[in-house]
């Protein structure tokens, strides 16, 4: 049964067994926040330390009895304040009415812009440029120079956190700089894109929304692969992009992956987007990380030394909002805590940050993973076959198991077919080698484990 | 149960609980109060689920127990007797108020129905302030504060203990000020924290307290506690992140204006009789660096203009506030003195007291 499914039928028990007051008051607005299977654990949210405690003092004996009615293999109820549960709506429309209504400026939330949904900390200024990234951002330099003749339109992917929105919005604050007001520039994600068509087709107001992407001289999409899948919205997408492509107008779109590699996006939206200039963004090298952190540290004016510095740049090599994280982790330590970090205090920051949370990923999960991200099928990766379409991947998957799983060698051959460990151990060594010496491959892998830990 | 209370204290009591007695329609036993007798301590409790109050008071008690009266009705009573000692006692679920020369018999509701009031776990740790201070410190920045729940995170006063010292920040996005309490105003046992505190409760506090002379604060990860010797309330906190306001002060002026905060004060009164829905009078300095001009011109009724002499230094300006926000930040200061800081007509502006350098106001201007 699903989560909230229980907590519903929890409350339809006991809503009969007390008042109707006491249910309003102190049940009504309560949720099921969490259930740890492990411990047969049930955590209750509630909107304030009131209706905790007396939940806690006065239904808890009620609660259980009926929760492990529907579900014997929870063995305790524990609450906690969810404070979002609590919300008034009724004052939000007047203070919203009375605020558009005063030419009052504000002090603090300038930052996006509502009409371009730019951010304007996001700059060239503040982009560092490197090997990784070299060709996409002098595409989309290229691209403020001459809107809509030179790149059209330019496709950037590139992994999580790897600074593809920092590009996309950079090149839109640029051109609106560049043009002020005589370039209108649109940037949006793609969930916005998806829920714009669904209003739209909802209120059969498609007009409107089709006069609000196609006035556009720039069109920024940001993680196009998330619209794969969904026809009404692609093919709107089309259209919209027909029409900008044929005015000249620019189109800029990001993705996590190529074209090519968005497996439910249709044949003609693909071709499309390979016909403009295609750039990637890889991981940053070593250089280029240091370069992040150190731009960093001077913007903000703090000194961190430089060995420092260079050890989280060895250290936290996937991405680069993990790279930020930690380093802002330091600051805090350095300038509120008072303390020196050392290099053991650095690991344990990073092992904070980076939470890998291998917890909940099995040996089975992955060889899907595995098996899915290749398009093979998950029964042939146990099989005796030594086709090489087949080999590949399962050297992947026992790569994987040691990694994140640690499993032993001899664990992780008998996983995939009752293989030799010495087979495992080579397939280890292999993978890692690649890894080093391939930046495509590695590319793979990280997108491989991205699917495990997303899953 | 049964107790005989002082009028006074009595009368003292209901004040302070009559601030968290809710209106409830789904749990009306929140229009009572709850009253404890026990080890010797009289103690009244009232909440309406969003804040606890409860107030501690001298009596003799005679039988231990608690009862839970509605408050209004209890209330008029006492008001309007005129003796000395009253006697409260509960039997057979009818609470008898008596004292020389009346008797009411007033039916009462379950003390097991009362809403079970929250506590903090971990006493151990508390910041201790005098009492003054701080209701001076939160009348100052409450001024600022955003009434509305548009943005939850703004609807309160953010509380900052960091680096020795104890900043309380109030904004509505408009204006914001801070104060700073330095390290010998106050003493904390308390790890460095910072958390937002509902402008509600914030309200009762400054009006609470009054005779205690030193409040201790204490809090966990969702609520917050005032006490004084025989004062208490209790509240959530707002959960979210308090925008980082450090950063929209500027850092440095263009213009600084030195003036009198009266004379300041009466011009924006005056001229305001003249400005617009927006609440917007024109702020500009006069052409020899002598006076500032405060004026506001409405097409319909008439125009009127205020020079008060000043202390300028650097460029001229000229610029549009509204007079509203001005005025309060005139009221955080205690001294005659004050300056009022520009650097253009977009960018923020700053009010401050020379002699109060602990205390600062921010107040973005109205686009021209």
């Amino acid at each position: 049964m699903e989560e909230q499914e229980i907590w519903k039928n929890v409350l339809g028990d006991i809503e009969l067994q007390i008042s109707k007051p006491n249910f309003l008051t102190w049940l009504k607005n309560s949720q099921m926040v969490g259930l740890n299977r492990k411990d047969g654990v049930v955590m209750v949210g509630l909107p304030n330390n009131f209706a905790k405690e007396w939940v806690k003092s006065r239904y808890h004996k009620l609660i259980l009895t009926s929760i492990r009615n529907l579900d014997g293999s929870i063995k305790n109820v524990d609450y906690v304040v969810v404070s979002s549960v609590h919300q008034n709506p009724e004052n939000k429309k007047i203070s919203s009415q009375q605020q558009n209504n005063t030419p009052q400026s504000s002090l603090i939330d300038v930052k996006v812009d509502s009409k371009t949904n730019l951010n304007p900390k996001y700059t060239f200024a503040n982009y560092i440029v490197g090997s990784s990234n070299e060709l996409a951002t002098a595409a989309s330099q290229a691209i403020v120079k001459s809107i809509g003749k030179k790149y059209n339109p330019l496709f950037i992917y590139g992994g999580v956190g790897l600074g593809k929105t920092h590009l996309l919005q950079a090149t839109g604050n640029e051109i609106m700089n560049r043009y002020k007001n005589a370039v209108s520039v649109l940037y949006i994600s793609s969930e916005k894109f998806i829920n714009d068509v669904v209003w739209a087709l909802r209120n059969r107001r498609t007009d409107d929304m089709k006069k609000k992407y196609r006035d556009v001289d720039v069109l920024i999409i940001d993680d196009i692969q998330f619209i794969g899948g969904k026809a009404a919205t692609e093919q709107e997408f089309f259209y919209t992009f027909n029409t900008l492509y044929e005015n000249n107008k620019q189109i800029i779109i990001s993705s996590d992956r190529p074209p090519t590699a968005i497996p439910t996006l249709e044949e003609r939206l693909r071709s499309r987007f390979e016909g403009g200039m295609i750039a990637d963004i890889t991981y940053p090298d070593y250089e280029m990380r240091l370069a992040i952190l150190k731009t960093k540290a001077q913007n903000q004016s703090i000194f961190i030394e430089d060995a420092i510095l260079e050890q989280i740049a060895s250290k936290v090599q996937r991405n680069i909002r993990e790279l930020e994280g930690v380093f802002n982790k330091v600051v805090f330590y350095e300038q509120y805590k008072n303390q020196k970090i050392d290099g053991k205090k650095l690991d344990e920051i990073i092992g904070e940050a980076i939470q890998i949370t291998p917890k909940n990923i099995t040996a089975g999960d992955i060889v899907r993973i595995v098996a899915e991200f290749f398009e093979v099928p998950v029964t042939d990766m146990t099989t005796k076959s030594r086709k090489q379409e087949i080999v590949e991947p399962r050297q992947i998957a026992m790569f994987l198991m040691r990694d994140i799983l640690k499993l032993s060698f001899p664990h992780i051959g008998e996983k995939l077919g009752k293989r030799d460990h010495t087979t495992a151990i080579h397939a280890c060594e292999k993978i890692s080698q690649e890894i080093t010496q391939n930046p495509a491959f590695n590319q793979k892998i990280m997108l491989i484990r991205e699917r495990l830990y997303k899953m | 149960m049964k107790l005989i209370i002082l009028r006074t204290n009595l009368l003292e009591a209901l004040a302070s609980v009559e601030r968290a007695i809710g209106e409830n329609l789904n749990l009306p036993i929140l229009k009572n109060f709850l009253l404890r007798a026990f080890g010797g301590k009289i103690e009244f409790v009232s909440t309406n689920l969003e804040i606890a109050v409860e107030y501690q008071t001298a009596g003799k008690i005679i039988d231990e127990g608690d009862v839970t009266i509605p408050f209004s009705v209890f209330y008029s009573i006492v008001r309007n007797l005129n003796t000395e000692r009253i006697t409260i006692e509960r039997e057979n679920n009818k609470v008898m108020v008596t004292s020389d020369n009346y008797e009411g018999v007033i039916e009462d509701d379950d003390p097991k129905e009362f809403p079970i009031i929250p506590r903090i776990t971990d006493m151990s740790r508390f910041l201790k302030i005098k009492t003054e201070r701080l209701k001076d410190v939160l009348r100052g920045v409450s001024l600022s504060v955003q009434y509305s729940t548009i943005r939850p995170e703004i609807s309160g006063v953010y509380f900052n203990q960091s680096n020795g010292a104890l900043r309380f920040v109030g904004t509505d996005s408009f204006r914001l000020s801070e104060i700073v309490v330095e390290e010998s105003g106050f003493s904390s046992t308390m790890d460095d924290f910072s958390l937002i505190v509902p402008i509600r409760t914030i309200q009762e506090v400054v009006r609470m307290f009054n005779g205690a002379e030193e409040l201790s604060i204490f809090t966990d990860s969702n609520q917050i506690l005032f006490e004084s010797e025989n004062e208490k309330i209790i509240s959530r906190i707002i959960d979210g992140s308090f925008p980082d306001y450090q950063s929209v002060i500027p850092k440095g002026f263009k213009t600084n204006v030195v003036l009198d905060k009266e004379e300041f004060s009466n011009s924006l009164k005056l001229v305001s009789t003249f400005s617009g829905k927006a609440n917007d009078v024109n702020v500009r300095t006069g052409e020899n660096g002598k006076f500032l001009e405060i004026s506001a011109s409405d097409s319909a009724l008439g125009k009127s203009v205020y020079k008060i002499p000043a202390k300028i230094k650097g460029d001229g300006f000229n610029a549009i506030f509204n007079w509203r926000y001005l005025l309060d930040g005139l009221k955080i200061y205690q001294n005659d003195e004050i300056s009022l800081n520009v650097n253009s007509s977009d960018k923020p502006a700053e009010i401050t007291s020379p002699k109060e350098p602990n205390a600062i106001y921010i107040v973005m201007p109205i686009k021209g």
